[in-house]
């Protein structure tokens, strides 16, 4: 008797969370169509709020993310439109309409800054890196971890696959590793990664205003946040130099 | 036997025929008359053996005697046959005047043969114009024909009337580019020739065109019938100024008759021009051969009248152009086909200059050559209606035989440009009706952003990475933990398997405590006897199988021999004792089963279970 009871506030739980969801969904579909709507009538800044909106709610999609940056490209915001194409592509990194925005938006980023060479820079990490999400990449680290106790374990019982099972097993923990390695990265950069969302500004030495000036960030230029104090971020730009800048100049890829 | 008196009486024959052929040595010349520089053939033949070695040659001043060869031949005339060996010279006369060439010797076993002197009339001039007559049994008599003159050309020096190269031009005034073509032509009378190679000559300030493949033809020159081969080339004057052309010298293989002592056979009627390599009747003897020269001017082009467009096309032309299609759309193109044709030199024919405003956009002309034409194909391309004809083109060029400038003018041609339809209009391709260019006309393009997307796509949740989650990596450890169970599981299973003695100590407790129940059940039911039996049983079997002893071999002494050896307690060792003891005596005389010692019974096996169990074995 007792146990029904737990089965039936089971059922009751799961379809009124179901109910919530759906509701939550309807809600966003609705907030997305608005704020389409507002962009195509050219009026950026109320379809800004909209998109907005459906982001507070802790949803998020690529193709809201690529919306809100056009509204804000369109209404000549570089920056927030770097900032948002990015966001689009750590979560669908091969989606070609993000892929070809975000690369005309950066290609109007003045001032370019090569970028350091070196061990990440490596084209098979970056091709990697460039494709898959974090999510991705770790779901596949994890299955190629999952494969090589498979393969162990078939090694164990099939005495004649005892050999083969070792190659195979070698060849996935180098892929395991290479994966695990870059997946690293990625969620590290993710993590630090901001872009400079003012028209210009001005990297101290110090974290205080009348240090002085090291070098100059442009909008959507993008930086690495290495520490923060009160109202100062301490960013390092593609060419390692680093120097200190207000939290309110750049905004972060990684919200929360 | 008789076979026998056939071949002696044959070769007794054979014998006395060559003993009665007659040895003598001879001394001929190709003709005994010859100018300074003109070489005749002088021949030694030794009849009678072929065996005979060269006879001696005497220096004569102002002969040069050249040996070129010999040849043997044997023949059977009658019954008698005949051996000859001939050797051949090549005398080549330095001076004028009369020679007695000779006499010759030779030394043949042991005996000295002499040909008498053979006379040579060398004249001073040019090669004799009197009749010869031949020496040479193989060479027939002819008459030669007198050396032959041309208007317009000399022969040159030093060459036979029976073989001379002479060189022809058709004009020795000429303009730059004209072109004007060279005759060189090879005369032969009476004689064989091979490897025939192409003339070659000095051609300063001319451009040389190929030549045209070699023609056979006979050929009557001042009463002589020869056989003539005819190269032609085109020349083309580059630099003005006067120039020499020639002389042209040609290369070949001179063949003869191989002299022969018997009948000879005459070379006429066989081909002059011989062109196989094996005829082995004929004796081949290198030659060069030179012709005359010839003076040419070239002219400049007349400063008067020459056109604005002339551009150095020089020769008789005809020049026609038209438009293919003459109705089009804005954007379509136009082909302009130009045709110049006729006599002359059609390398120095450029493309006609082709003037349209700016209301065209037009592309490189495409040239072909066919023949004696050569056709320009212009694209042009009307990027509005209001573009009515394509203007007029002009061709200028040289005419050097009436020596004078013309103009040929085409058009203007009326066309019809409409607007493209709607549809067709951005990007369009052309192609030309040549079928093999592309044209892109150039596009205007728009750079932005891609448009907004429509669907929402797929929600993800705002919560960070899913590395960072616990239950991820709460599955990756027991992922890891389920392959270690399953691993050391495995390996427990593989013993138990292929060890029997592992498999023995592991079920040796479980099989007791069976063994011991149903000695207890027996108890429980009175059954003393069965309960004994059940006891030592179990005790037997479980012992054994602790120490993986086979079934039947194992005995209370030698139980507690092993058992006291891993330093079993003595109390348990009597405890053992005590156990089988009362086993046995309950088997064997029931009398002292009583209920008391039944338990225990029960309860010393157990212990002693229990304490084994502990031990380490």
């Amino acid at each position: 008797m007792k146990f029904r009871k737990v089965i039936y506030l089971a059922v009751l739980l799961l379809i009124s969370s179901g109910l919530v969801f759906g509701q939550g969904a309807v809600s966003d579909k609705r907030l997305f169509t608005q704020a389409n709507t507002y962009y195509e009538n050219g009026e950026y800044d109320k379809a800004i709020a909209e998109y907005d909106k459906i982001i507070a709610s802790g949803r998020v999609s690529a193709n809201l993310y690529y919306n809100l940056a056009g509204a804000y490209f369109k209404s000549g915001e570089l920056g927030e439109a770097i900032l948002n194409y990015r966001r689009a592509l750590s979560l669908e990194p091969r989606d070609a309409d993000i892929n070809a925005n975000y690369r005309f938006a950066r290609a109007m980023v003045q001032g370019k800054i090569p970028e350091e060479k070196g061990f990440w820079s490596w084209r098979g990490f970056k091709l990697y890196s460039r494709n898959f999400t974090v999510n991705e990449m770790t779901l596949l680290t994890a299955f190629a971890y999952i494969i090589i106790l498979i393969v162990l374990a078939l090694g164990i019982v099939l005495p004649q696959f005892k050999r083969n099972s070792l190659y195979i097993a070698l060849i996935l923990i180098f892929f395991a590793v290479y994966s695990a390695m870059v997946t690293w990265h990625k969620a590290k950069v993710e993590d630090l990664y901001a872009v400079t969302v003012v028209p210009k500004t001005e990297a101290l030495f110090g974290p205080f205003s009348t240090a002085t000036k090291f070098f100059t960030l442009h909008e959507g230029m993008g930086v690495m946040v290495v520490d923060s104090k009160a109202g100062w971020y301490k960013v390092k730009r593609a060419d390692g130099k680093i120097g200190w800048v207000r939290k309110d100049d750049v905004k972060k890829l990684h919200i929360g | 036997m008789k076979k026998f008196f056939i071949f002696t009486l044959l070769g007794v024959l054979l014998i006395s025929s060559l003993a009665l052929a007659q040895n003598k040595l001879e001394a001929s010349l190709e003709s005994t008359t010859t100018a300074i520089g003109e070489p005749v053939y002088l021949y030694l033949t030794f009849s009678g053996s072929s065996n005979v070695p060269e006879p001696t040659i005497p220096a004569i001043d102002g002969l040069k005697i050249k040996r070129i060869g010999s040849s043997t031949e044997m023949s059977v005339v009658n019954g008698v046959i005949t051996q000859s060996i001939t050797y051949t010279y090549l005398v080549i006369p330095g001076k004028g005047g009369h020679f007695d060439i000779g006499p010759f010797f030779v030394q043949y076993e042991g005996k000295e043969y002499r040909a008498i002197p053979v006379p040579l009339l060398v004249d001073q001039g040019p090669a004799s114009q009197t009749s010869v007559t031949r020496r040479v049994p193989s060479q027939p008599t002819a008459t030669t024909a007198p050396r032959p003159q041309f208007s317009g050309s000399d022969v040159a020096p030093y060459r036979s009337d029976k073989i001379f190269l002479t060189m022809e031009i058709e004009k020795r005034t000429i303009y730059i580019n004209e072109m004007v073509p060279v005759t060189i032509k090879l005369y032969v009378e009476g004689m064989g020739l091979k490897d025939i190679e192409y003339p070659v000559y000095s051609h300063e300030g001319f451009s040389a065109g190929e030549f045209t493949k070699p023609e056979r033809k006979r050929e009557n020159f001042r009463g002589m019938r020869y056989d003539t081969l005819e190269f032609r080339q085109d020349l083309f004057g580059i630099k003005e100024g006067d120039y020499v052309l020639g002389p042209a010298t040609l290369s070949c293989k001179m063949l003869t008759r191989k002299q022969t002592s018997g009948r000879r056979s005459s070379i006429f009627g066989v081909s002059v021009f011989i062109d196989d390599p094996f005829s082995s009747g004929f004796q081949s003897y290198p030659i060069e051969l030179e012709s005359n020269e010839i003076p040419v001017t070239i002219l400049p082009f007349p400063a008067k009248d020459k056109p604005k467009n002339f551009k150095g096309a020089v020769g008789n032309f005809n020049f026609d152009a038209e438009i293919i299609p003459s109705e089009v759309k804005v954007g379509d193109p136009i082909t302009l086909k130009m045709t110049i044709s006729g006599y002359g030199n059609l390398d120095t024919v450029t493309a006609p200059e082709v003037k349209v405003s700016d209301k065209f956009k037009i592309y490189e002309p495409q040239v072909t050559k066919k023949g004696s034409r050569k056709i320009y194909e212009q694209i042009l391309i009307p990027k509005t209606v209001e573009v009515k004809e394509v203007p007029k083109v002009s061709f200028s060029f040289f005419n050097p035989i009436k020596k004078k400038y013309e103009t040929d003018v085409e058009g203007p041609f009326k066309i019809n440009v409409a607007e493209q339809p709607e549809s067709s209009q951005g990007m369009k391709m052309v192609t030309m009706p040549l079928g093999e260019h592309v044209f892109y006309p150039k596009e205007e393009i728009g750079e932005d952003i891609i448009h907004i997307k429509e669907s929402l796509g797929t929600i993800y949740p705002e919560d960070g990475f899913i590395g960072e989650k616990w239950y991820f990596w709460f599955f990756q450890v027991l992922f890891l933990l389920a392959f270690v169970g399953f691993y050391f599981t495995y390996r427990k299973r593989e013993r138990i398997r292929t060890d029997r003695g592992y498999a023995r100590l592991l079920k040796a407790p479980k099989r007791a405590r069976k063994g011991l129940q149903k000695a207890k059940n027996y108890l429980a039911k009175n059954d003393t006897l069965k309960f004994y039996d059940a006891i030592h049983g179990t005790l037997e079997e479980y012992l054994g199988n602790k120490f993986n002893l086979p079934k039947g071999s194992v005995t209370s002494k030698d139980l507690e021999k092993r058992l006291s050896s891993l330093g079993c307690d003595e109390d348990i060792l009597n405890k053992l004792k005590d156990v089988f003891s009362k086993c046995e005596m309950a088997r064997y005389a029931s009398s002292i089963s009583e209920e008391q010692d039944h338990e225990k019974v029960l309860e010393e096996v157990r212990k002693i279970i229990d304490y084994v169990e502990k031990m380490r074995i």
